[in-house]
């Protein structure tokens, strides 16, 4: 979940099911964890349409 | 304008957070963020008013007034067309809040989610209602923000991004709170829901304050958080220690939701510090506390706000920054001070018509405060709401419905007239408790008397007949408590008319007030204990004790009767029983105090004064027993520190001056000061004189000879000599007779005990102190001993008394009652004659303990002679 940068600075991997955390952060953590779960669900959504075609083919 | 401390201020709101609870979680390392804070401040526990219900709590907060100056009068308030009720809106409140005057002197506020603010004010800043994170509609579909939420409405829409719907977080938000998630069965048990709602709704109002706090400006921000309050309520049960009756799989299920509530607050804590500038001074604060340990009630009794009985009198308040000293505590802050604080820190005036203090002891250097005669009376635009304000219905609704939920209300009747007209009822009833609690209980009086005689509401008839004792209506609390017997009658007899099912069924609900043990007993000892009869009073609230062992109130009074008695051992016990219940109980800690000084264990009793007031701050007599035990420790410095701050809370205080004439003229040699406090007790505190009086031929003489027997200076000039109808004399003093005209002789009784016959008492100058020790005789015995007397043997054989003295008599005795009902500087002690001839020892030692000097109890014994009981009706 954790990476370190170069900096040293702490880099974080948003959940995508969320966090209490993110939570705490207030407007800019709820922002990046709903940013987050659409994209995954949008990504989702693609995959699915996407195996969904290949059956059609 | 006195010197600005702060140029920035937030406050943040937690209710019911309780340092009970944090303290162990700071010792185990659970809430760095909060622990670093108090390092770097100071901090201490914040009295809460009575009754502690949010909505007055945090008004009382933001605008320094007591609930019948602000307003707010509980949770709901009637709908302007009255076809229904509401949750209570902030066009009720009667007063400016502190965001009004920050406005009318050009600052900017953002004001989140605090108590009652919908709909939202035109203040210069931003205003989200307690309505904002009320989530109305299931999730997925268009979830509106009524009108009212949002002010300006140029913020809507961003705001309106910040909201977090309960459906829509995941077991990654809730597993912490519920670490047996998906083993439960959330369809049997619906606490998952709640639990999720309250975490939505802090998320909500973290997110809109933290856009707030770092995308806008702003001089002063409020934040409030519900969420602790929720949870406990919820799940305060459920907190370790394990309680007996809490099954095993259902307290494992909940038993982390208080302290995961408590560990998310610091966490958003954490976030919200990170985003300020040094320039900031934080204040963290709570409306009250919340009972977490063995003080968690078992059961609620039968009222509309029952949960708030979960509440402790005590929460938690805490502050840092510019303007404020570094790793101190504080002592006897009150919610009522948070806004003369902030206005302090600000350098503005404080209103002179505020009910609170600023807390000055917090601050890290001394100020000259401004003040300002009433901040209501100022004109100006202060962003408060147009005179003509409509509210809309629709937008409180979903707000009642979580009300409801929480327990906080009922839900509606089929009945609306005569749910508003109770919800009615309650408001006065809240605003006589708060106003009993500010110690103004004529004012409550006047609300409860009606209120009462309306409904015939038990609670209503309880806090009346403690308004009367506290006003010394005796009479009036008499007649109450019998009142309250026959209803208690009234409703056994009801109950016995239920079958066994439908029995068992109400005693697994809700307990009515009456239903409590032996409820009438202890008001009943109360009333004894008031009127110096200490043996009666104990034996009932013993009785009250062996049916109720845990009941703190009970414990404290007999505690408060010992030391009446002077029976230190015995009141030792009750005090240490009640710290058993309650530590922090500043009452306990006073008694006990008192019993070690008098024991002459004067550590201990320091230990315990000090306490008492680390407590309750705002305690004179706690202060004043501080000054005496550190003058007999001979730390005269630091005891006229003590007796000077006692003066200052209750300027009357004699012994108190008295003690400082006699240190700073013999120890401190501050002869000025001395005489300071002389000229005081000259000008305005009287001697004392002890009467003895009642009606004639009611015993009066005998008490007299009783107390000139026990060693007391009794002043009599023993003119009128002994004779057959009171062989050992009259003791009386001639010049008495003359009172209604002359009282030129009352300097000659100061000191002493001097016989004055009922009616002559309303005479009686206001510039002394007296003690009344009141004979009563049954009056059929009374006429008879006088007809005697008077040489009418032959009426009492016949029974033959002239025609209305009876009445008369009677109607002169309520005369002089309420007399000494009315008078501040009266003390009163009722001895029944007929007691003294077959109880002596009960009521003589009643006596020697009503006054301040003990007699010679033997000698007192031997005066009461039988014999002399002649004239039995």
């Amino acid at each position: 979940m954790k990476k370190e940068k170069e900096t040293g600075e702490k880099e974080y991997e948003i959940p995508t099911l969320g966090s209490l955390g993110l939570l705490a952060l207030g407007d800019v953590g709820l922002k990046m964890w709903r940013e987050k779960r659409d994209a995954e669900e949008a990504k989702e959504k693609k995959n699915s349409e996407n195996s969904n075609s290949k059956g059609d083919e | 304008m006195s010197k600005k401390l702060a140029k920035k201020i937030l406050v943040i709101g937690w209710d019911a957070a309780d340092w009970k609870v944090i303290m162990p979680l700071i010792e185990q390392g659970k809430m760095p963020t909060l622990a670093k804070f108090i390092s770097e401040g100071v901090h201490g526990a914040i009295k809460t008013l009575d009754p502690p219900l949010s909505p007055m709590l945090w008004t009382s907060m933001a605008t320094g007034y007591r609930a019948d100056k602000h307003g707010i009068t509980g949770f709901v308030e009637p709908l302007a067309d009255n076809s229904g009720l509401r949750p209570v809106t902030s066009t009720s409140r009667k007063t400016r809040a502190i965001w009004n005057i920050l406005h009318n002197q050009g600052m900017k506020s953002n004001v989140v989610s605090w108590w009652p603010t919908n709909p939202t004010e035109p203040i210069n800043g931003v205003m989200v209602s307690n309505h904002y994170q009320v989530a109305n509609k299931p999730f997925g579909q268009d979830w509106d923000m009524p009108d009212g939420t949002v002010h300006p409405e140029s913020m809507i829409d961003i705001l309106k991004e910040q909201r977090v719907h309960p459906e829509e977080l995941t077991g990654a938000h809730l597993l912490p709170f519920m670490p047996n998630l998906k083993e439960m069965d959330k369809k049997k048990d619906k606490r998952s829901k709640s639990i999720a709602k309250i975490i939505a709704n802090a998320a909500s109002v973290h997110a809109a304050s933290t856009y707030l706090q770092r995308e806008t400006e702003w001089d002063f921000m409020a934040v409030y958080h519900d969420a602790i309050d929720h949870f406990c309520h919820g799940a305060m049960k459920f907190h370790p220690p394990q309680r007996p009756g809490i099954p095993d799989e259902v307290y494992n299920n909940y038993k982390d939701v208080v302290v995961s509530g408590y560990l998310f607050h610091d966490m958003m804590l954490e976030r919200t510090l990170s985003q300020l500038d040094e320039d900031t001074t934080v204040i963290i604060v709570s409306d009250h506390g919340f009972h977490s340990d063995h003080l968690r009630p078992k059961y609620f009794v039968k009222e509309p706000a029952a949960p708030a009985q979960e509440h402790s009198p005590f929460g938690m308040i805490c502050m840092r920054g510019p303007g404020i000293k570094k790793g101190e505590k504080i002592y006897g802050a009150s919610i009522l001070d948070l806004t003369p604080t902030i206005l302090a820190l600000y350098g503005l005036p404080i209103g002179l018509t505020m009910e609170g203090k600023p807390l000055i002891q917090a601050f890290d250097q001394e100020v000259v405060l401004d003040t300002i005669p009433d901040w209501e009376k100022v004109e100006g635009d202060f962003g408060t709401h147009p005179a003509d304000l409509q509210e809309d219905p629709w937008a409180a609704q979903e707000a009642m419905q979580q009300l409801i939920e929480l327990g906080y209300i009922e839900a509606p009747g089929e009945n609306i007239a005569q749910r508003i007209a109770d919800v009615k009822n309650e408001s006065k009833y809240y605003v006589a408790r708060n106003l009993l609690d500010a110690g103004k209980n004529d004012k409550a009086i006047e609300i409860l008397e009606p209120i009462f005689e309306d409904t015939k509401e038990t609670r209503y008839g309880q806090k009346l007949a403690h308004a009367y004792l506290s006003t010394k209506k005796f009479k009036k609390c008499r007649a109450l408590i019998e009142k309250l017997k026959e209803k208690q009658i009234q409703l056994k007899a009801e109950e016995e008319k239920l079958s066994d099912k439908e029995l068992t069924k109400k005693k697994k609900g809700f307990l009515k007030e009456i239903e409590l043990p032996n409820y009438i007993d202890y008001v009943e000892g109360l009333l004894l204990m008031y009127l110096n009869r200490p043996e009666k009073a104990l034996k009932l609230l013993r009785k009250v004790e062996e049916n109720a062992p845990n009941s703190l109130s009970v414990v404290v009074n007999i505690g408060k009767v010992c030391l009446m008695r002077q029976r230190w051992a015995d009141a030792q016990d009750a005090f240490i029983k009640a710290l058993a219940i309650d530590e922090s109980n500043s009452f306990a800690h006073h008694g006990l105090g008192v019993t070690f000084l008098r024991e002459n264990k004067l550590e201990e009793a320091l230990e315990e004064f000090l306490t008492a007031t680390e407590f309750d701050y705002f305690y004179p007599k706690a202060h004043y027993h501080i000054g005496e035990t550190l003058a007999k420790l001979e730390k005269y410095e630091e005891a006229t520190q003590a007796f000077e701050l006692a003066i200052s809370m209750a300027p009357g205080m004699t012994k108190a001056h008295k003690w400082l004439i006699e240190i700073y003229k013999n120890q401190l040699n501050q002869l000025e000061k001395a005489a300071e406090h002389e000229r005081f007790i000259k000008e305005k505190i009287k001697g004392e004189i002890v009467i003895v009086s009642g009606l004639p031929r009611s015993g009066t003489s005998m008490m007299m000879q009783i107390l000139d027997k026990g060693g007391y200076d009794v002043l009599t000039d023993k003119v009128r000599e002994a004779d057959n109808n009171n062989p050992k004399g009259y003791y009386e003093f001639e010049p008495v007779k003359k009172l209604m005209m002359d009282k030129s002789w009352l300097p000659e009784a100061e000191g002493k005990v001097v016989k004055i016959i009922a009616q002559l008492l309303p005479f009686l100058p206001s510039n002394y102190d007296y003690k009344i020790i009141f004979m009563r005789r049954d009056m059929n015995e009374v006429l008879k001993s006088q007809q005697i007397m008077l040489g009418k043997e032959k009426d009492v054989k016949s029974k033959v008394f002239p025609m209305g003295l009876n009445d008369a008599f009677q109607k002169q005795l309520i005369k002089v009652e309420n007399w000494i009902d009315s008078q501040p500087n009266v003390e009163m002690l009722s001895v029944d004659y007929s007691n003294v001839i077959d109880n002596a020892e009960d009521e003589i030692d009643n006596v020697i303990s009503f006054l301040s000097s003990p007699g010679d109890r033997n000698k007192m014994m031997k005066v009461v002679d039988k014999k002399l009981y002649r004239n039995k009706s």
